[in-house]
């Protein structure tokens, strides 16, 4: 398990880099209490843990047929789904602060709930295959068991998660440079809008 | 104490001094004292920038003679630009095997996002050299370094090779034809979102997505060729960018449109521009408040609260003086950076010469003389021969 914590402590900085343009915009863009804008990153890792742990259960149950599928080929079909949907959900909560008056923004305001789009954006991560997580896949294989596979991506988020920790400030951040709020927010847009239309729709070409 | 006429002599007799030490650093950069055709070229373009400085330094007139040195430096950087892609790799296309070779020039504006990739990931995202090229990594970064220390954003109105194409098409149209003097918030701070953006993105993709997708000059530098259906839709996007950027925008609202809202690197410049010695000031005393510095500030740096309260334009600033030269209160100059209280001038006109008004100008001059240097003596002996039909 020792083992486990430290892959991820020496790739979470590869991690953070492949999180960062879903989460930092996300949270700095918010018009929310510190204590909501936390309670919005911490729904977000946990969104990632249980995309975590979830794959790792499965590679524990299903050992040697699972692993079997989990290749590159797997990492790009998950990327094209990953992908577009954290585009869209980035380009629709810019485009929901940013732009409050447009007609689609009075509607999407009604359903829209930045702890649940948090999460989702954190189950996302999860499922977009990165060389950390095969550096963890493949050692939660060889772990044989539900449980031990489960524990093992458990332990590999921790330790991912130390790099994560700075996010916690964006509220002071947010407070010092004015306009960083309003920058966030049309970052958001476009980050939103490249996942959407850059790597999701023309990537699958 | 000396009369006014005696005052105004000694000024100008110590302004030689700035003028001798500039014609000496234009000859050593400029001038070419071994090729027949190229030293006459270089001749020409030594003269004209002593001229350019010269009219700067005695008319006190900078923001008019750093435009036309500005217009003239973007033109004549392209021709020898894609001469010299010709001549190295055979095109002005960029092809995969170019990208794997690492035969890309290194361009300033993608340095933030190279810098902070390189700083995080310890990977080099762009796919040029990191010296022994014309246009390596390392050569960029010093002459970034430098000129970052000592003009900060007013990189983008001395030394960038792009801006001049902007500074030329805004001037075209005596009219405003359209109104951006107080844009929105969103439109003002559009550039650091761009920034944030290219940065995050960038990271996660390993690739400068900026040069791939979004860069407006790529129509007047390099291309990615046509060989599918994204390098077709990614020619189109630079396309509708240099001509809707670059081109109609400036034209229509008589703003440097490109480099205020959309560049990356202008908006990295005004966060480094706050270590920059010089920066401008406001006499919030003598201001009239009659609110021409917005009207005619190219990059929307002026704001009623610039001139009201804070005594400094915003750090978007560019320094191209446009508003100092059209201020009729004389209320605004060239000072040093985070001076409180705008800077009086000496009576003793030898400390002119410390002067931000002289220094500011010197120094930024002395960059745009390195940088155009290596460029322009070459664009101006192609149209010598040119003109004299030895181009086959």
């Amino acid at each position: 398990m020792f083992s486990a914590f430290i892959t991820g402590l020496s790739t979470g900085l590869y991690c953070v880099t492949t999180c960062l343009p879903l989460i930092l915009p996300f949270s700095l863009s918010e018009d929310r209490s510190q204590a909501g804008r936390i309670r919005s990153i911490l729904l977000f890792m946990a969104g990632r843990l249980v995309g975590y742990v979830t794959v790792g259960i499965i590679l524990g149950q299903l050992g040697a047929f699972a692993v079997s599928y989990l290749n590159p080929h797997t990492a790009i079909i998950l990327k094209r789904i990953s992908y577009p949907v954290a585009g869209i959900i980035l380009l629709a909560a810019g485009l929901l602060y940013g732009f409050p008056h447009l007609k689609f923004c009075s509607v999407y305001k009604k359903i829209y709930k930045p702890e649940i789009s948090a999460a989702v954006l954190g189950i996302v991560t999860a499922f977009s295959l990165c060389p950390p997580f095969f550096a963890a896949a493949a050692r939660a294989f060889g772990e044989q068991s539900t449980i031990s596979g489960g524990m093992y991506f458990f332990i590999f988020f921790l330790g991912t998660s130390v790099w994560f920790l700075p996010l916690f400030g964006a509220g002071y951040l947010n407070r010092v440079i004015k306009p960083l709020r309003i920058i966030s927010r049309t970052a958001m847009i476009l980050i939103g809008g490249y996942y959407l239309i850059f790597m999701g729709i023309l990537g699958s070409f | 104490m000396l009369t006014k006429n005696k005052t105004n002599l000694i000024e100008y007799i110590v302004k030689i001094i700035p003028m001798a030490i500039m014609m000496w650093i234009i000859y050593f950069f400029t001038i070419d004292p071994h090729n027949g055709l190229a030293t006459a070229a270089s001749w020409i373009y030594g003269l004209y920038l002593c001229c350019l400085y010269a009219l700067m330094l005695f008319t006190k007139r900078t923001a008019l003679y750093r435009r036309i040195f500005f217009i003239s430096f973007a033109l004549m950087f392209f021709p020898t630009f894609i001469i010299n892609l010709i001549e190295t790799r055979g095109r002005m296309g960029l092809s995969e095997a170019d990208i794997v070779n690492t035969e890309t020039p290194f361009c300033h504006i993608v340095i933030p996002i190279t810098v902070i990739q390189a700083a995080l990931s310890k990977t080099i995202i762009f796919p040029a050299r990191l010296s022994g090229h014309y246009a390596s990594i390392y050569s960029m970064l010093t002459i970034w370094l430098a000129t970052s220390i000592v003009l900060g954003r007013g990189w983008c109105s001395w030394v960038c090779f792009y801006g001049g194409w902007e500074e030329g098409t805004s001037r075209l149209s005596k009219k405003k034809r359209l109104n951006i003097d107080k844009p929105p918030e969103q439109l003002r701070t559009f550039n650091y979102a761009m920034l944030l953006f290219l940065v995050l993105v960038s990271g996660v993709t390993v690739s400068s997505i900026y040069c791939e997708w979004f860069c407006p000059f790529k129509l007047v530098t390099e291309y990615s060729e046509i060989t599918d259906f994204k390098s077709y839709l990614a020619t189109i996007i630079f396309i509708c960018a240099f001509f809707g950027l670059v081109v109609v925008m400036p034209f229509l609202t008589k703003k440097r449109f490109q480099c205020s809202i959309f560049c990356p690197f202008g908006a990295f410049q005004s966060i480094v521009d706050y270590i920059s010695i010089y920066r401008v000031s406001i006499d919030t005393d003598k201001c009239k408040k009659c609110g021409k510095c917005i009207s005619i500030c190219p990059t929307l740096s002026m704001t009623e609260a610039c001139y009201k309260e804070t005594g400094h334009p915003l750090r978007s600033c560019t320094k191209c003086g446009e508003c100092i030269d059209s201020c009729q209160a004389g209320a605004i100059s060239y000072d040093f950076n985070h001076r409180k209280r705008a800077r009086k001038e000496s009576s003793n006109p030898f400390m002119i010469l410390l002067s931000p008004s002289i220094l500011l100008p010197f120094s930024a001059f002395i960059f745009s003389v390195i940088i155009s240097s290596s460029f322009a003596p070459s664009t101006i002996k192609l149209a010598m021969m040119a003109l004299s039909g030895g181009i086959k």
